[in-house]
């Protein structure tokens, strides 16, 4: 196994010793700590969880669930300090919030030290034993931890004597511009970004790259700016030409449905990367593209299978997790997962990602941490990739329009056209109602939505469909209650 | 002259870019000293990183940032044992304007590749043991709810640029008042009350003290003032430390980069000399006191 920095003996670690370590956490008293905070103090003593009766994986089934509504209320109800379970807090990174009001979560010297660790395996997975390389991050602005990642990966290989050279940019236009001249310049061999918003940087290398040829050629006229302008002339230049990377690694979207165009326009192995702000923890799938690799040692992971979740969604039981060691590969189910981080533990946190469990056998590339893939959510989020909001926000703006362009019922369908997606709102009309002001209306209240108007007006998703339809898909959720969501994105795993 | 100056010359006269402005090595009798090269201008700077990144640096760089200079946003790559360097001046000039351990700041930061989007993550290298609340105004424009955790923090320290303050407040509603304010210098002309300005070649800013001087340290450059215009090939340029009280022109800066020095460089800021004696707040480094930029005099806040 390569690579200028590996911990090969906990990459590699027999299950049996990944499994004890999560025993070892509890044991050592990770409850106990927990507890202190107001986020599981009521709960738990509600609850009569005793915490130090929790001293395996198995006792954890005593403890109630977290959810990132918990978080939320938690955050809304106590002081930081009753929440936080330790004094060592640096820096705080948010989530957009697309559920509800957005999750901080801090970050103290043992979460960047975690977090620095995982990026480092991760990065050494993907790229081996390379030295000197260049590598062009796009990240989102802070408080999003994007923000600050390339600056602790950067800050960690320096204190190990790794040397790799960083192009830092956003996503806003002058400043991806400007590191694009850049990079053109000194190409990099990993990029990495969200997955549409690279395509989206592709695009507009493409559509820009004979105008930026000419106007490079009228500062410099030297040779080689205008073998870039003759390049143009003859070719349709696309980003594999411009930045050459050789990897990629994209986060904070599902990489399904960009593999195959993001091959395409950059002529890269793209990688997948999973993570959240709330736990600082880097996941990514190895050279055998095999599902991502789950860093067990940092956390005890638990599923909670599909039919637990069908049974909750029916009868309204407590869900029974499996810790994700011990379930059978082609599990599907819901992300659990229980961390020892210092400034706030996450214990039980539903996450809301649902997984698939791809292999628990050792990888051709001989790590043997579980390999899961993402493919989707469960909460009330409507998914367009990084585009996405609830579906009770469509719902009220829709439940305003009254009169003329009142709506009786709705159902959203998400297509893609090529890799990007497409809304598609079914409305019926309420009675009365004058069904071209509806879906004119309609169509206002979608585009109202934030999340959405700058995703359409970047290039992200395509402009919504309005359609005025008599009745609805009859298609059902597990549960048997009809769907206002309908995607029909879903592509087939590589 | 610093045996660090020296290297830096020494440095630059193995990139391409400094070999075709100098044509020939700078070396004499001696080690080569700052007065034997001429300045460069941010227009030879910008063409030449825009022709050819490769020929402003001897070895990889850890990190490309921008600086905006003479109205120009620049490039410049930092090395990787830069870093750690830029590390300690990063809290040394934190440190000079008020921020102490157990401070809490609210970061309102431009995105990378700004220079100043790095400074919180350098201070999360250093020994000062501050709670950093990052925010950026490009996310606060999407999400405007993402200022209500960090407003409700109560930060001690609010640290922005005057324009990014101004736009927050635009955002999130009137802002409240902070214990300390520190603003950076960022663009427009300069006002008496920013604190932290931003050289070529540094990763880490530089802070005024109490006195209005800004202090460089001495291992991150060498100050100096260029009296008549920067355009001339042998300028009349003096280092701040030996200047005579009062003397004005503009600021020439050197930055011991590891990989990539950035020599003489004209940063467009109009600076007066601080004069041979001490400084009253008994920092020994050399130092001087800004009178204007290219957008203009220094001026008080309104």
């Amino acid at each position: 196994m390569p690579g200028a920095y590996a911990e090969q003996d906990i990459e590699c670690a027999p299950l049996g010793r990944l499994r004890g370590m999560h025993d070892a956490a509890l044991a050592g008293g990770l409850i106990h700590r927990a507890m202190r905070s107001a986020l599981y103090h009521r709960v738990w003593t509600e609850a009569g969880v005793a915490p130090e009766a929790i001293r395996r994986v198995d006792d954890l089934q005593r403890i109630p669930y977290i959810t990132g509504g918990t978080l939320r209320d938690a955050w809304e109800s106590y002081a930081p300090d009753e929440i936080l379970c330790s004094n060592d807090v640096r820096v705080w990174f948010a989530t957009s919030g697309t559920t509800g009001a957005p999750k901080w979560t801090p970050y103290g010297r043992a979460e960047l030290d975690l977090l620095q660790r995982t990026a480092l395996r991760d990065f050494y997975m993907c790229v081996g034993d390379v030295t000197g390389l260049r590598c062009l991050v796009f990240a989102t602005p802070a408080p999003f931890i994007s923000d600050g990642a390339g600056y602790f990966n950067l800050f960690g290989q320096i204190r190990r004597g790794i040397r790799i050279e960083y192009l830092l940019t956003s996503y806003a236009p002058e400043q991806a511009r400007a590191a694009l001249g850049l990079a053109a310049a000194r190409p990099p061999y990993a990029i990495i970004a969200f997955p549409s918003l690279a395509m989206r940087v592709a695009e507009i290398i493409a559509d820009e790259a004979p105008a930026a040829a000419r106007a490079a050629f009228r500062q410099d006229r030297t040779l080689r700016a205008l073998a870039g302008v003759v390049a143009t002339r003859v070719m349709r230049i696309t980003a594999r030409h411009v930045l050459r990377p050789r990897i990629g690694v994209f986060a904070g979207e599902a990489l399904t449905p960009f593999r195959d165009p993001l091959r395409r326009a950059y002529g890269l192995d793209p990688f997948e990367l999973y993570a959240m702000t709330e736990f600082p923890c880097f996941h990514l799938d190895c050279p055998e593209h095999a599902g991502m690799h789950f860093w067990t040692d940092t956390c005890i992971p638990e599923v909670l299978p599909q039919a637990e979740l069908s049974r909750e969604e029916h009868d309204g039981i407590v869900p029974r997790a499996v810790p994700l060691l011990d379930a059978p590969p082609g599990t599907t189910g819901e992300l659990v997962i229980t961390t020892w981080t210092a400034a706030l533990p996450l214990i039980r946190y539903r996450t809301s990602d649902l997984i698939d469990i791809v292999g628990l056998e050792r990888c051709g590339c001989g790590r043997t941490h579980p390999r899961v893939r993402i493919h989707g959510r469960r909460d009330d989020l409507i998914n367009f990739g990084l585009i996405r909001f609830s579906t009770m926000e469509l719902e009220n703006r829709l439940q305003s329009l009254t009169g003329p362009s009142a709506v009786s019922s709705w159902q959203l369908h998400i297509v893609r056209e090529d890799y990007r997606p497409r809304p598609i709102l079914f409305i019926i009309p309420a009675a009365g109602a004058d069904p071209a002001r509806t879906a004119a209306d309609a169509r206002d209240r979608l585009l109202d939505i934030v999340a959405l108007r700058l995703g359409v007006d970047n290039g992200l998703v395509l402009n919504p469909e309005i359609r005025i339809v008599d009745r609805l898909d009859d298609e059902r959720t597990w549960s048997g209650k009809p769907k206002r969501i309908i995607d029909r994105t879903a592509v087939a795993q590589p | 002259m610093s045996d660090l100056a020296a290297e830096a010359i020494t440095l630059a006269w193995r990139t391409r870019f400094y070999r075709r402005r100098w044509h020939r090595a700078p070396t004499g009798s001696g080690p080569p000293t700052l007065g034997s090269v001429p300045v460069t201008t941010p227009a030879a700077w910008e063409q030449a990183v825009r022709r050819n990144p490769g020929d402003v640096v001897t070895d990889v760089p850890a990190l490309w940032t921008r600086t905006r200079h003479a109205d120009r946003d620049l490039w410049f790559p930092i090395g990787h044992r830069d870093l750690p360097r830029a590390v300690a001046h990063a809290e040394a000039a934190l440190r000079r304007v008020g921020v102490n351990d157990g401070t809490r700041m609210l970061a309102v930061l431009p995105p990378a590749p700004s220079v100043w989007n790095s400074l919180p993550y350098l201070l999360l290298e250093s020994n000062l043991d501050v709670e950093v609340l990052p925010l950026s105004l490009d996310t606060l424009t999407y999400k405007p709810s993402l200022a209500a955790f960090p407003l409700a923090r109560q930060p001690d320290v609010f640290l922005a640029s005057r324009g990014l303050a101004a736009e927050l407040a635009r955002l999130a509603g009137p802002l409240p008042a902070w214990r300390r304010t520190i603003l950076y210098l960022d663009a427009g002309p300069p006002l008496f009350d920013e604190r932290l300005l931003a050289l070529p070649g540094c990763c880490a800013p530089i802070a005024h003290c109490d006195a209005g001087a800004w202090h460089v340290p001495r291992d991150a450059g060498v100050a100096e003032i260029h009296r008549d215009g920067v355009d001339a090939g042998a300028p009349p340029v003096r280092a701040v430390a030996g200047a005579a009280e009062h003397e004005r022109g503009v600021l020439v800066f050197t930055a011991f980069s590891s990989v990539a020095p950035v020599v003489r460089f004209a940063t467009g800021l109009t600076i007066r000399a601080a004069g041979p004696h001490p400084c009253p707040c008994g920092d020994p480094a050399p130092r001087f006191f800004l009178d204007g930029s290219p957008d203009g005099p220094l001026r008080s806040p309104a």
